[in-house]
């Protein structure tokens, strides 16, 4: 299962810079979203190959048309324990500065133009997420927790066994 | 332009006939090489289009002629032939042909090869 | 980028290469040489830069390169003997030009080098005299109307023939004169002055050389090149060298010659069919690049140098015309969706325009297929195709991989096929990577700089010697190969070479010499850096060792070993931190640096007489064989070349160290086990029962212990790095045949990871079984 986001045709017009393009997902039945922009395609789950030393969050990598691809398992990364991936579930191949990698998520459920009003900074409360929450949009009917993809990738390294093992004591 | 067009077959001499009139061309006809001669005496065709296969003269043996002729030392002759082996092109530019062009011909580069010939 | 940016790429390439040759030949003369083509190529070199920077309008290149070209005029002329070359001052220079060039290329201001522009211009000053002034040479001018006069009387000389525009009344084919003529771009006329150096070879071009019975042919010439002029723009050039004496000339012959330059490249069989019924195979030629099909008739697209352009170099016109070729072959693919464009073609100018522009003597026959020498190639379009390449691999091991779950007889069959194809792929790969090699030469030649200005800097003398540059290795390695060899000439210089006068008085020459090497040796590349300097202060090294606690107060290394600490992380032996190594580099970065690539680096040193680092690399970064083999349930790639055996293990052959440590007696030696299950992955240790004896590039074995061998395969290297980082106990990843990842293990790093893998095994287990 592959689909490609077509930004090009839906991408809203010029004049409308006062609101951001989202893309939302759901991780746990909680929503969260990313810019557009940094959406490169989704892709359906697909097996990774796990990486030493790295912080449990880090699938491992898959193998995206010829390129070494890491994936993010964003329910282990906000803490909820590692995700028992089916073919249900989705990875989001986004751009992150010069990087690719993959989040792992539940489903992706939308694309929603959300109004520079309705962004709003993360309160004190969510910041136990590590700042990996950007800012918060408010819709209609739901929070969509915008995500920084910088702080959800870094810190993936760990630099050896024994370091690893302190950190998951 | 006129010119002089030496085939041996009716229907392809008419098919380049055909072509050449089309174009404004005024053409004059020929069966053989030897007829070619003649008609070249009479008409001083700008250009000559002759047929390689031939029976009594065929187009290398009137080019040779004609190019020994007075007025025909520089008179354009395009061979035009079902040959495209190197040796026969050789042979073909030893005896003084201007232009070796492979059938079946295409009438829009043909004409354009004519064209190149105005002065 | 937009065009002129293009342009501006392909001039500063080209100045990589001037500026190459540049220094290369005023370091020979600086050597001694007296060869007048040392000093000629350096003339041309420069004066080349200072054409096509004139170009561009970067004025303060032109300026100095001019000054620099007026002062090796001196030796070409003989004003100054070449024995008396200023060549300090001139290797000076080259470096500033080569300063300029960055400047222009970056955009930045530049130190237009007012100081070294005077000392340049005294170069004449002091040694002329009058009685040389005399001998100058003439005036180009003089020299020039020689030459009209002799096309005039028409005794050009033969051995050179001077390709000259013929004037207007001889030129019968001059569209001016000819009503027929529709508003079809007039053929520029090459400039007179243009001598075949000159002239733009910016397109393809086509040499006509009839035979002297093409007027007898009833062959008007005006034909042919309207017939030329059909596809696209051009510059006509009449060579009259074979024209005769005005008593030995037949008017009924035709003694003229021409050269047709493209404005871009053009197809070959464009030219050929526009030729090949006039005309015999051995009348014309076609040289220089070839490109797609221009929109025929249309009107010239990107026109490419104009008319009295000024002089650049003849590869650089070659690749400008590519550009606008390539421009114009990819707008005729968008125009025409239909269009036999052939844009792969195109971009690939020869490098042999040049050669390929001059013209032939007499009616020698050309052959129209002649051979180009050597073709320029975006080294992107290299990169495509070796990526392609390892694409081939995966989907030829692949294949490999469905044939084996065939039945036997539909397997055979099969069979032979994937055998033919694994060996043509493996050619194949060989013929790109051959493609893809590059001398070591592109690399060290940026060394000898290093050594001038550290030596300044340092108050030493040095003498930089190379050897082995023309030692070929890919360009991935090419790449990679500047920054250590950087640092490791830094340090020779900073450290391993004394002063002048602690030299003299040791009874060594003042002047120390590092000599920097490369060859090949067992399929890898060897690069020393030698220096005869005061080679490592081991007792200095062992305290500061100590000092920093990186040796044990009471550990006894040997020699060897102390020499070795000079690896170690944060460790510097200046007794001052200096301009040269004083910027947090050291050694220990570049082995880390080598060993990322797969290589290992290692130091000889012999007190008071010198010290070498050896680094060996592999040769290439991009594929390797590799051995597949399973652990925990993952497949791991081992590099077949550090493979030294592979073994069953029995529960009697594995041992276990006090602190804890499995290790294998193997022939008389006792060699550490690394699971690798438990080091690659998170599951326990568990019984694994084949042992992979491995040699890690610093020569010590390691039992590498996995559940099973899958089998060996030639496998693509793909970065880790890229997209995530550095992975320990993997150099990087490969995609096996069913497209999946797998690692290709660092065997390097596994005697390290094997001794950190037995202490906290305990804990590991517990922690994993949460």
């Amino acid at each position: 299962m592959t689909q490609a986001l077509n930004m090009t045709e839906t991408s809203p017009s010029a004049g409308s810079d006062a609101s951001r393009r989202i893309v939302t997902f759901c991780v746990d039945e909680r929503t969260f979203g990313i810019d557009v922009q940094t959406v490169r395609e989704i892709k359906g789950w697909q097996e990774t190959t796990p990486l030493p030393h790295a912080a449990p969050y880090v699938r491992g990598v898959v193998n995206l048309r010829g390129v070494i691809l890491p994936v993010y398992d964003l329910r282990a990364r906000i803490g909820l324990g590692t995700t028992q991936a089916t073919a249900a579930h989705v990875i989001v191949v986004v751009d992150i500065a010069d990087r690719t990698a993959g989040i792992l998520v539940d489903t992706v459920s939308d694309i929603v133009d959300v109004p520079a009003s309705a962004i709003r900074p993360t309160p004190d409360v969510e910041r136990d997420h590590s700042g990996l929450i950007e800012h918060l949009a408010l819709l209609d009917n739901e929070i969509v927790a915008l995500l920084d993809l910088a702080a959800i990738t870094q810190d993936g390294i760990v630099e050896d066994a024994s370091s690893r093992h302190a950190n998951a004591a | 332009m006129k010119i002089l067009a030496i085939d041996d077959t009716k229907t392809l001499r008419d098919l380049l006939c055909m072509t050449l009139r089309s174009a404004g061309h005024d053409v004059v006809e020929a069966e053989n090489g030897e007829e070619g001669l003649a008609r070249f005496q009479e008409a001083k065709p700008d250009v000559v289009i002759t047929d390689l296969n031939m029976p009594i003269l065929n187009g290398i043996e009137f080019t040779r002629e004609c190019r020994a002729r007075p007025g025909g030392e520089q008179t354009p002759i395009i061979i035009l032939t079902t040959e495209n082996g190197p040796d026969a092109k050789a042979e073909g530019r030893r005896a003084g042909a201007t232009a070796w062009m492979v059938k079946p011909f295409e009438p829009t580069t043909l004409l354009a090869l004519l064209e190149r010939f105005k002065n | 980028m937009d065009f002129l940016d293009e342009l501006k790429q392909s001039f500063f390439q080209e100045c990589e290469e001037l500026l190459a040759a540049l220094e290369a030949r005023l370091q020979a003369l600086d050597e001694g040489s007296t060869d007048p083509e040392d000093v000629n190529a350096a003339f041309r070199a420069i004066h080349s830069v200072k054409g096509g920077a004139g170009a561009f309008g970067f004025a303060d290149l032109v300026n100095f390169a001019h000054a620099f070209e007026a002062s090796l005029d001196h030796l070409r002329t003989g004003r100054v003997p070449v024995q008396e070359a200023p060549t300090g001052l001139f290797l000076r220079c080259s470096d500033a030009v080569a300063d300029l060039v960055a400047a222009a290329r970056n955009g930045e201001p530049a130190n237009k080098r007012a100081d070294l522009i005077a000392e340049l211009e005294r170069v004449g000053q002091v040694l002329e005299t009058p009685a040389k002034t005399e001998q100058k040479a003439p005036e180009l001018t003089a020299i020039f109307d020689k030459l009209i006069a002799q096309v005039a009387s028409g005794t050009v000389p033969g051995a050179a023939p001077e390709p000259v525009s013929a004037p207007a009344e001889e030129t019968p084919w001059n569209p001016d004169d000819d009503p027929f003529e529709n508003p079809r771009p007039a053929p520029a006329v090459a400039p007179p002055a243009a001598s075949a150096a000159a002239r733009p070879a910016q397109g393809t071009v086509v040499r006509i050389r009839p035979h002297r019975d093409l007027f007898r042919r009833g062959i008007d010439p005006r034909v042919l090149l309207r017939s030329l002029e059909a596809i696209g723009p051009l510059t006509i050039t009449a060579d009259v060298a074979a024209v005769p004496s005005l008593q030995e000339l037949d008017v009924g012959d035709c003694c003229l010659q021409f050269d047709v330059a493209f404005e871009g490249a053009v197809p070959r069989e464009a030219i050929a069919n526009a030729l090949d019924m006039f005309l015999d195979a051995q009348e014309f030629s076609v040289g220089g690049p070839e490109g797609g099909m221009a929109p025929s008739g249309a009107a010239p697209v990107g026109a490419a140098a104009p008319g009295g352009a000024p002089e650049v170099p003849a590869s650089l016109a070659a690749s400008l015309a590519a550009i606008a070729a390539s421009a114009e072959a990819s707008m005729a693919t968008r125009n025409d969706a239909e269009g036999a464009a052939a844009p792969a073609a195109a971009g690939m100018p020869a490098r042999a325009a040049n050669d390929a522009g001059q013209p032939q003597r007499g009616g020698a026959p050309a052959g129209r297929a002649k051979q180009v020498g050597s073709i320029r190639v975006d080294l992107d379009r290299i990169d495509r195709l070796m990526n392609l390449v390892g694409e081939i691999v995966i989907t030829q091991s692949m294949l490999a991989e469905r044939a084996r779950m065939l039945t036997i007889d539909e397997g055979t069959k099969l069979a032979d096929g994937i055998l033919t194809l694994t060996r043509q792929t493996r050619e194949l790969q060989d013929h790109v990577m051959a493609v893809r090699a590059q001398p070591v030469k592109t690399v060290f030649q940026r060394m000898p700089r290093l050594v001038r200005e550290l030596a300044q800097t340092l108050g030493k003398e040095a003498r930089l010697v190379l050897s082995g540059e023309n030692t070929e290795v890919d360009k991935t390695v090419i790449e990679e190969l500047a920054d250590p060899l950087t640092h490791m000439i830094r340090n020779s210089m900073d450290h391993g070479l004394e002063t002048a006068a602690e030299r003299t008085a040791n009874g060594k020459p003042a002047e120390g010499v590092i000599h920097l090497s490369a060859e090949h040796r067992a399929g890898r590349i060897v690069i020393s850096v030698a220096d005869d300097g005061r080679g490592i202060n081991r007792e200095k090294l062992l305290a500061k060792a100590r000092s920093k606690g990186l040796v044990a107060p009471d550990a006894r290394p040997s020699p060897q070993e102390i020499d070795e600490i000079i690896f170690a992380p944060g460790l510097s032996t200046a007794d001052k931190v200096t301009d040269v190594s004083g910027r947090g580099v050291g050694m220990d970065v570049v082995r880390r640096n080598v060993e990322a690539l797969g290589g290992r680096i290692t130091v000889d040193s012999d007190p008071g007489r010198g010290c070498r680092f050896t680094m060996s690399l592999p040769l290439t970064l991009a594929v390797l064989d590799g051995m597949i083999v399973r652990s925990a349930g993952e497949r791991f790639v081992v590099p077949i070349t550090s493979i030294v055996e592979t073994l069953r293990l029995s529960d009697d052959t594995v041992e276990h160290l006090p602190s804890g440590q499995e290790v294998l007696r193997w022939r008389n030696d006792v060699v550490p086990v690394a699971r690798l299950g438990a080091i690659m992955t998170d599951s326990p240790p568990s019984d694994e029962t084949v042992i992979i004896i491995a040699e890690t590039d610093r020569g010590d074995r390691i039992g590498i212990a996995v559940d099973d061998i899958l089998g060996q395969q030639q496998v693509v290297v793909k970065s880790l790095e890229t997209n995530y980082g550095r992975v320990t106990g993997a150099s990087a990843a490969t995609i096996l045949g069913d497209g999946l990842v797998a690692l290709i293990l660092d065997v390097d790093t596994m005697p390290r990871l094997a001794a950190q893998q037995r202490r906290p095994l305990v804990e590991a287990m517990t922690v994993n079984k949460r």
